[in-house]
This record gives structure tokens, C-alpha cells and sequence, in this order.
């Protein structure tokens, strides 16, 4: 008791500064967020007369409006979630399967399987000839260019599998003497069991194809199929007198400043409003993957 | 003893007893052969002059075989871009790495769970944003009308133009990556911290340690296979860095000063004339290079009894 009275007073001063080097950092992360805010309400004039960017002096729901109405953010928001929800079912069967696949044990032929999964996290073609064989597959410029490549992650995988790997044998060997099939075993009996795991992959997995875009600059020439990040950087770099990354399309208009900046509230809406309530089991996904790995 | 029996069975009957794990394999293998092997296939671009209507079995081999090799090592643009691939992977490292760990170390020090909870909340966060987005969020401090301006033109400075300065850009890069990362790679250090035994804190506090005895003799020695293990993992990968956020965050004035490897592929191939065999050239040595980094990483990741990666 006395102990722990001495090191309270001890160390306050301490205390103090740790606090306030902590909010600070806060501000720092939340300041763009608040800008961003700020200017998403400002008009074109105001934005380029300011002084003053930490308050709009008329506020103006017109950016929104704008985004709404007059562009192709929308129809770009419905892909998306195509993408994420259909992304998400493909690369959670892939991953499911595989890593339930690979937890077994003595079926010959396991080795050549483990490693030939393991080097592809060391090895890779590269861009080029993957560019070019999704090309030659014919998904160029279809909404399958984005759903199917990139769509097993090995890391993601493997935690799956460590998790299949520690389940008790017993309960399927059971199900098994009943006279249950190994697709029942895995469907009503290992499946349930690994459910917690398999949730955290699917929030990785989400987040990764909600922000997923650079796929989508090489394999989508049509922006009909564009997804919303895509769409964004297109508005981030057109109106800029630097022209971006992508060569700009002829006849596409120029962006105010505070346009872009709703855009970037509307995209990130999404993820903010999930967050709050997921971060928790981000964390846990985080954890087990560190511990199992 | 099962194991013995079953061994001593035909290939086939094993086989076949074991037919369902080979279904539950086969979407995924199928899945890596032609999305994997089959691009390390295609890597025999490299050698290759590339046709458009031969594809890449067709094309023919080029003459002399190394012919795109000796295209690459004759650009100096390539040079360029392959050691500012190591110099800014190196900075990656130098402030990626420690961030995380001092940001543990605060929050392991304060007390009141709920700020600590709403701290670390809004630390992680930026990590789940693209960098698209965190690329339009930088512009609102650092353009020549944005907050940082603002903040100079008040005390009476010049407008900068920050973002088309070439010395600043890459240290832009490290720090925006830092906002980025460090929230969330701190909480492997936090889980790491949280089973370290309290008993070790007690003893070191009837020692008469202090805050920093502690932190420096308990909480660093209960951390630091978790520093070990990132850091290795960190070199191993020191040729990936920046790809996503130098495309999102470097405006062409300033290209040349932050472009790595993997940005001068993609640039060479899709926005100029594209020479596949002579970029596939390039992306061969880089796969190469990265294969020894990441074996040499776990190599040394093992011997320091660490377990390795894999």
C-alpha cells in the first residue's frame, strides 16, 4: 500500500508529460481528418481567398450535393460493395478450404503442398507477367478482373490453419464413427468452432478489397466498373495543373478543391463508421496472428 | 502406430482413404498454380522479346538471351531506382521501426483505461485507410493552401509549396507512413507487454527501480523477441516499401526523387511505350534480390533462436 502511495507521488510529473505527449500525437493523427472536414464544406472562392482553414465562413452543403447529383461517385460506391461482398465470399472459400486442407495430417503428399504454399510468399512473377496473364485470361475490363485475382492471402491462411491444426480430433472422429462424411465433420463440427478466427479474416479481408484500386488501374479501362477508391484518386489528381498517375481522360471536368475533399469524406465513411465497433476485433485478429505466428 | 500401419499401405489406398483433403486442397492449389506459378512462368519474359500477338510461349527468345539485362544495367534511371529502392527502404526501417515502439511504451505507462482506450482507437485508425484517401488527407496540411501554410503565412513566412520540394518528399513519405502504421503495430508491442508478469514489476519496485529501471530491465527484455522478429522481418522486405503511397502521395515534379524499383516498373510499363521483356527484366532481378533478403531474414531470424518466420 505505502509502496504503491510512494510511486504515485513519484512519478506525477511524469505522468503529466506522458499525457500530454499522447494527446498531441492524437491531435496530429485527428488534424487532416479535421481539415478534410473543415474544407469538404467550403466553396471553390473561399477555399482559394483563405487565411483562415480552420472554420468555413459560410458553410455550404454544395460539394455533397455536387457529388451526389452531377458524378459518377455513386454508381462507383455500388461497385465497391459488389467487390468487397463478392471479394470477400471468394477469398474466405479459398482460404477456408485451403487452410482446412492443409491442416490435416498423413495424407501423402503434404510436404510438396505445405511448401509449394510457402514459397509463393517468398517468390513471385511480379507485375508484369500477371498483368498479363489476367489479360489473357479475357477478365480485362470486367468486374472479375477485381473479384478473382489477388484473392488469397497466405498470411491469412495460415491462421486459419494453426486454428484447424489445434481443434481436438476427437469431436470429428466421433461424428465420424456416427457415420457423419468429412464434409459434414467440416461443415458441422470444425467450421463452428473456428468461427471467431474466421470472422477476424473476414474484417481483413473487407478492409483490404474496400481499398483495393490499383488492381483496378490495370485491369479496368471502363469506369462503369470502377470502384469508389479508384473514382477518388482520379478526382484527387485530375483538376491539379500536375497531372497524376493516370493519364487524365479527355472531357472529364476539373474538381474543386472542396469536392475533393467530400469525396475523401464519402469514401472513408464506410470504414469510419464500422470502426468503432469492429477496432476490438481487429485487435484480437491482430493478436492471434502475432501469437500463432 | 496407425501412422506405421498406414505407411505400409499401397500409395494408391493412402490416396484414396485421404480423397476429401485432397477436395478441400484443390481450389486453393488450383487458385496458386495459375495465379502464382504461372506468372513465375511467365518471368521467361525476361528473356523474351515480346510480341503483343505471340504472347509470352510464343515470343521469341531474345539474342543474346541477356539482351533485356543489358538494356536494364545500360539505364541510369534504373540504377536510380534500384538504390533509392535500399536508401528509402532503409529510412522505412529507421522510422517505421521504432514508432510503434515508443508509442507502446507511453501507452503502457498511462493510466486511466478509458482515454488509454479511446487513444489507441484513434491511433489504429488511419491504418485501415487507403492510401488514396491518406493521400487527399496530407494535401489539407502540407499544399501550398493548406494548414501548415497557413500556420507559416500567420508568423509572417512565405507560401512553400511543401509538396513539390524535392529534399522533402521522401521524409514526407517516412512520415505520413509512420501516421500511418505505428498505431497499429503498436499493439502487437502492447500484447506483447500485457504477458509480461506482474510479479517481475513487484520485485524490480522492491529493488527500488524506478519508472525508466523498469522499463528498461522489464518491459524492453518481455518485448524485445517481438522488436526481434519485425525487425528482421522489416529487412526482409526492405525492397517492398512505398509502392501504394508513392503512387498516391508524389506528384511527377518530384518523381525522380522518391522512385524505387517497383514504382519504375510500373511507370516504364503502363505509362510509357511498354517493353514487357525488358520490364519483366527488372522485375526478375527484384524478385531475386527480395527471395535472398527474406531467406537470409529467416535464416537469421532462426539462429537467433527466434524461430524464423516460417
Amino acid at each position: 500500500m505505502e509502496l504503491a502511495k510512494k510511486r504515485h507521488k513519484k512519478i506525477e510529473a511524469f505522468d503529466v508529460v506522458n499525457l500530454i505527449v499522447l494527446t498531441a500525437l492524437l491531435v496530429i493523427v485527428l488534424v487532416p481528418f479535421y481539415l478534410t472536414v473543415v474544407q469538404s464544406f467550403m466553396t471553390q472562392q473561399e477555399y482559394i481567398m483563405n487565411t483562415n482553414t480552420l472554420w468555413p465562413k459560410e458553410p455550404t452543403l454544395g460539394n455533397y450535393r455536387d457529388i451526389f447529383v452531377g458524378s459518377t461517385m455513386v454508381r462507383s460506391f455500388g461497385n465497391s460493395v459488389f467487390y468487397t461482398v463478392f471479394g470477400v465470399i471468394f477469398s474466405m472459400i479459398l482460404t477456408t478450404t485451403l487452410a482446412y486442407g492443409l491442416s490435416k495430417r498423413n495424407y501423402p503428399g503434404r510436404a510438396i503442398f505445405q511448401n509449394m504454399v510457402i514459397f509463393t510468399m517468398y517468390f513471385s512473377g511480379g507485375l508484369i507477367p500477371f498483368f498479363l496473364l489476367v489479360k489473357q485470361l479475357g477478365l480485362i475490363n470486367t468486374r472479375w478482373s477485381i473479384v478473382i485475382p489477388s484473392a488469397l492471402s497466405i498470411f491469412n491462411m495460415i491462421i486459419l490453419r494453426n486454428f484447424f491444426e489445434q481443434l481436438p480430433p476427437d469431436l470429428g472422429e466421433a461424428a465420424t464413427l456416427d457415420g457423419a462424411g468429412p464434409l459434414r465433420v467440416f461443415w458441422q463440427i470444425d467450421l463452428p468452432l473456428v468461427k471467431p478466427a474466421m470472422a477476424t479474416l473476414v474484417l481483413f479481408y473487407a478492409v483490404g478489397r474496400w481499398n483495393e484500386w490499383f488492381n483496378a488501374s490495370l485491369f479496368l479501362g471502363n469506369a462503369k466498373y470502377w470502384p469508389m477508391q479508384l473514382e477518388l484518386r482520379q478526382i484527387l489528381w485530375s483538376s491539379t495543373s500536375i497531372v497524376g498517375n493516370i493519364p487524365p481522360e479527355v472531357g472529364r471536368p476539373s474538381f474543386s478543391e472542396g469536392l475533393k475533399a467530400a469525396a475523401v469524406m464519402i469514401t472513408m465513411l464506410p470504414i469510419m463508421m464500422v470502426y468503432p465497433f469492429l477496432q476490438r476485433y481487429f485487435v484480437k485478429g491482430v493478436m492471434i496472428g502475432a501469437i500463432k505466428s | 502406430m496407425t501412422t506405421a500401419n498406414q505407411n505400409n499401405r499401397p500409395l494408391w489406398k493412402r490416396i484414396w482413404r485421404n480423397k476429401w483433403v485432397y477436395v478441400f486442397l484443390f481450389p486453393g492449389i488450383a487458385y496458386l498454380i495459375l495465379f502464382s506459378y504461372v506468372p513465375m512462368y511467365g518471368l521467361t519474359l525476361a528473356f523474351k522479346d515480346f510480341k503483343i500477338s505471340a504472347g509470352i510461349f510464343g515470343s521469341p527468345w531474345s539474342d543474346p538471351i541477356y539482351k533485356n539485362f543489358v538494356t536494364m544495367v545500360g539505364q541510369p534511371a534504373f540504377w536510380r531506382a534500384f538504390f533509392n529502392t535500399f536508401r528509402m527502404g532503409f529510412w522505412y526501417i529507421v522510422t517505421g521501426f521504432p514508432a510503434p515502439i515508443i508509442l507502446a511504451l507511453l501507452l503502457n505507462e498511462m493510466k486511466g483505461n478509458y482515454y488509454k482506450k479511446v487513444l489507441q482507437t484513434v491511433y489504429t485508425f488511419p491504418n485501415f485507410l487507403s492510401w488514396v484517401i491518406i493521400g487527399g488527407l496530407m494535401t489539407t496540411l502540407f499544399s501550398s493552401e493548406g494548414f501548415v501554410n497557413m500556420i507559416i503565412r500567420m508568423c509572417g513566412g512565405q507560401t512553400y509549396n511543401f509538396l513539390t520540394d524535392t529534399s522533402l518528399i521522401r521524409p514526407l513519405l517516412y512520415a505520413t507512413n509512420v501516421w500511418k502504421g505505428a498505431g497499429w503495430s503498436a499493439i502487437l508491442y502492447l500484447a506483447a507487454m500485457s504477458g509480461i508478469s506482474p510479479e517481475l514489476y513487484e520485485a524490480a519496485e522492491v529493488d527500488g527501480a524506478n519508472r525508466f529501471h523498469k522499463m528498461l530491465y522489464v518491459t524492453w527484455p518481455g518485448i524485445k523477441p517481438t522488436a526481434v522478429i519485425l525487425l528482421i522481418l522489416a529487412f526482409g522486405s526492405i525492397m517492398n516499401n512505398g509502392f501504394d503511397q508513392i503512387l498516391n502521395m508524389v506528384n511527377p515534379v518530384v518523381q525522380d526523387a522518391a522512385e524505387n524499383i517497383d514504382t519504375y516498373i510500373y511507370r516504364k510499363t503502363f505509362q510509357d511505350k511498354p517493353d514487357y521483356g525488358f520490364s519483366t527484366a527488372m522485375g526478375l532481378s527484384k524478385s531475386i534480390i527480395n527471395f535472398v533478403f527474406l531467406l537470409a531474414a529467416n535464416k537469421i531470424a532462426k539462429l537467433m533462436g527466434e524461430g524464423g518466420v516460417m
